[in-house]
């Protein structure tokens, strides 16, 4: 038997491999996960018994589909891919093509992981979170029409508003292609010129392995590099997924997710009533306080007038009592006066009488000026300054002027 | 060419600031009778919005959008 050089040997193992298994799947526990360079997967695929080397490049780490997926120890795992021994160590050694996820644990494993990753990255910071519009009038939905969140959605939506404009982007929402979809739905809506003014991503509720497509990281990046806001609504609400952290608003359901996008129209239409009614208030209250103030000047000046009026009143009867006062002082006056000046007549005749003159009064008294008065005969008195005499006349002489 | 008819969210907000106003006291007698008067107008107008009925759904039509994207790809 002529022997194989070594390299010979490993040559047709290699080939009586490739020949005998092809592509295979195998399905076993993930360990002593190894990642080198950023470029070289190592990790050991075992069950109970048995163990084998695996060997990958980490762009070769995806699905069937073609989405990545984070892998790590204790993870059940499908590997697809070939065998062969490797030539320089003799290693025989499995080099999957892709791989599939197996089992609830898993999947969650992988969600976790996904969710690990971004948050480091900060996608789900809750600054960057942008606020809905309060009356949207433009959007755009993301979901399956078959799907029982669209008409829960629509439903909703037309109960509660009207006059919006919906752009609707049919997608799978589970399985393979879902991913791929997606993406392609936040793409369109990044490069529409009319864009809406919020998208909304949602599906009904499901396993985890329904609802893997919102747990990957394309999807979660689709989500965080939407330039329009993004409300995600994924499965019931007790279910996070990886989609519904990065977006900017959460709902539980496709149905609150209706609710929290568009207020309810009865509502608005109240309180737009409760308003004119509050505007009303406003402006009857401020004329009514202006009307009061109003009012109360009024009446002040008023009565400042009413005692201005009275107090000249009151001074005017002052003035007209002083006046009348007057008037009587006037009057006695001038009659004590003129009681005076008779009196000072009276007495005047007794200057003349201290000179020597005498005043000649007739026997009734009467004093007699001229001597036509008297008569030969007649008796007469004549007033002297200290006192009088009684003479009988015996005759009378006419003055020559 | 400005928009021939305010959107609902910018006419709500008007109104919204509107009571904001005159809840401070900013108007005198004169000036909140007019402003009164354009609140009003927006509450009719908004009322009259809401008593329309329907919303369009429209679905975007795939292949159109699939050409563009696979160029992208």
């Amino acid at each position: 038997m002529t022997p194989y050089s070594v390299t010979e040997f490993l040559q047709a193992v290699n080939e009586s491999l490739a020949a005998d298994f092809g592509m295979v799947r195998v399905q076993g526990e993930i360990s002593d996960w190894r990642v080198s360079g950023e470029k070289w997967i190592w990790f050991t695929l075992k069950d109970e018994n048995s163990s084998m080397s695996c060997f990958m490049t980490l762009w070769q780490l995806k699905a069937s589909d073609g989405r990545r997926i984070s892998l790590e120890d204790g993870m059940e795992v499908k590997a697809t891919g070939t065998v062969a021994v490797f030539n320089k160590s003799g290693k025989f050694t499995f080099k999957p093509q892709y791989i599939e996820l197996v089992g609830e644990g898993t999947l969650k494993r992988q969600m976790e992981m996904v969710m690990k990753k971004l948050e480091q990255e900060g996608l789900f910071d809750k600054a960057r979170k942008r606020a809905l519009p309060q009356f949207p009038d433009h959007i755009g939905l993301i979901t399956s029409k078959e799907a029982a969140a669209y008409s829960d959605f629509l439903k909703i939506l037309n109960a509660r508003w009207s006059t919006i404009r919906i752009d609707f982007y049919h997608t799978a929402v589970q399985g393979e292609g879902a991913v791929m979809d997606i993406v392609k739905a936040f793409e369109y809506f990044n490069r529409v010129e009319d864009k809406p003014q919020v998208l909304v991503l949602t599906r009904g509720g499901g396993s985890l392995e329904d609802l893997m497509a919102f747990n990957t990281e394309e999807v979660a990046r689709a989500v965080y590099g939407s330039k329009t806001p993004v409300i995600c609504a994924i499965g019931h609400e007790r279910d996070i997924n990886v989609a519904e952290l990065v977006s900017d608003v959460r709902a539980s359901t496709p149905s609150n997710a209706a609710e929290l996008l568009i207020p309810d129209k009865r509502a608005v239409s109240h309180h737009l009533l409760s308003m004119a009614r509050t505007l009303e208030n406003s402006v009857v209250s401020q004329h009514t306080h202006y009307s009061m103030s109003l009012e109360t000047y009024l009446s002040r000046l008023h009565r400042f007038f009413e005692f201005k009026t009275n107090e000249f009143q009151k001074l005017r009867q002052n003035l007209e009592s002083l006046f009348i006062a007057f008037e009587e002082k006037i009057a006695y006056t001038r009659h004590s006066i003129d009681e005076k000046k008779k009196l000072l007549a009276s007495l005047a005749p007794y200057e003349v009488l201290k000179r020597g003159y005498t005043i000649t009064r007739d026997m009734t008294g009467k004093a007699v000026t001229s001597i036509k008065e008297l008569q030969t005969s007649q008796e007469i008195k004549t007033v002297f300054i200290d006192g009088e005499i009684e003479s009988k006349i015996y005759a009378q002489k006419t003055k020559n002027i | 060419m400005p928009k021939k008819q305010k959107t609902f969210e910018s006419a709500y907000h008007q109104l919204e600031q509107l009571v904001q106003d005159f809840e401070s006291g900013k108007f005198g007698l004169d000036e909140s009778l007019k402003k009164y008067e354009e609140g009003l107008e927006i509450v009719i107008d908004l009322q009259k919005r809401l008593s329309q009925i329907g919303n369009k759904v429209q679905e975007i039509k795939k292949k159109f959008v699939g050409d563009i994207g696979d160029d992208i790809q």
